[in-house]
């Protein structure tokens, strides 16, 4: 489940952009809008899910909202117990899947490695020469090291 | 990581080509595809050199007015970054480097395009012997790495 969602997420971060400047009779002003957006939807920015949230307050059907009047059924009709009761049924399962839902591991331990082996080469070069920005990149990139590998066991 | 991304990438860029709309962006990405297609094949029969022609010209030729900034950059910096590690496979630095800089120059961006790069940056500097100076190439990158390992964590527990 995770996996296809951060799949999706990936393609709609590298995928819309390219898509909607190709596609969309958009200007080229609006496709660069929606490119770092989207980016930011890959690498933790704010911007992406901001908008989502004001977007679905925006879209929230009338109906749905808080009221004093009494709601009418949104399924009528012979058979509408059932159907309802389906739906409610499918959306428990949507919700359990998504509560047991993990971080994608291999993209996860990708990172961590990257990261580990950059440290090392780091601390090799600090190792071979007295530059004190150097070592103090060392010592910064064993932690971010260290850091990553106990994410990623923690989580994976 | 890199290869995880290429597929999507690639579908990317076959959904733009098959979009007749707006030919231009389109027709744009459509020549980097078959530039890496060129490069692929040149490299299956070790001919280097060819490789290499088949991603500077794609390189050195214009952008489309309506590609979207974003999208030129990380195309054109996944083709900086493919002709910096074939200029350091035949031994040159600083054709490595210059690569490098030359994909660095689009612009940055907390993402693996970037992180690439910078890497490539490091591993052309260390050939030449400017250690110091890779280190800190090699630390920007591991710093996005790590920005990138946070947001992937942040993002699953958002959900």
């Amino acid at each position: 489940m995770t996996t296809l969602r951060r799949t999706m997420t990936i393609s709609l971060a590298l995928g819309l952009p390219l898509a909607f400047a190709g596609c969309g009779g958009s200007a080229p002003a609006e496709s660069r809008s929606a490119a770092p957006a989207a980016q930011d939807s890959v690498t933790g920015g704010e911007a992406t899910t901001s908008v989502t949230a004001e977007e679905s307050a925006d879209a929230q059907p009338a109906g749905m909202a808080p009221s004093s009047s009494e709601p009418s059924p949104m399924i009528s009709g012979s058979g509408a117990g059932e159907e309802w009761d389906a739906l409610l049924a499918a959306e428990a399962d949507l919700g359990e899947a998504f509560e047991t839902a993990t971080v994608d591991c291999d993209v996860a331990r990708d990172l961590r490695d990257q990261i580990c082996d950059l440290s090392g080469r780091i601390c090799a070069i600090a190792d071979e020469t007295p530059d004190p920005s150097t070592a103090e990149r060392c010592r910064d990139g064993e932690a971010r090291c260290d850091s990553a590998r106990d994410r990623v066991d923690d989580r994976c | 990581m890199l290869r995880r991304l290429l597929p999507i990438v690639l579908l990317s860029l076959a959904a733009l080509a098959g979009c007749a709309e707006d030919a231009a962006p389109a027709d744009w990405m459509g020549e980097a595809r078959a530039a890496h297609a060129r490069a692929d094949e040149a490299l299956e029969r070790e001919d280097r050199g060819a490789a290499r022609e088949a991603l500077e010209a794609f390189f050195e030729a214009e952008v489309p007015g309506r590609v979207a900034k974003e999208d030129a950059r990380v195309v054109r910096q996944d083709v900086a970054f493919r002709l910096s590690r074939l200029a350091l496979e035949a031994g040159e630095a600083d054709a490595a480097l210059r690569w490098a800089d030359e994909g660095l120059n689009e612009g940055r961006g907390r993402d693996v395009f970037t992180a690439n790069l910078l890497v490539a940056r490091g591993r052309a500097l260390e050939a030449k012997g400017e250690a110091v100076e890779a280190a800190a190439a090699y630390h920007d990158a591991l710093r996005i790495n790590d920005a990138l390992l946070d947001a992937l964590f942040e993002e699953d527990d958002a959900e």
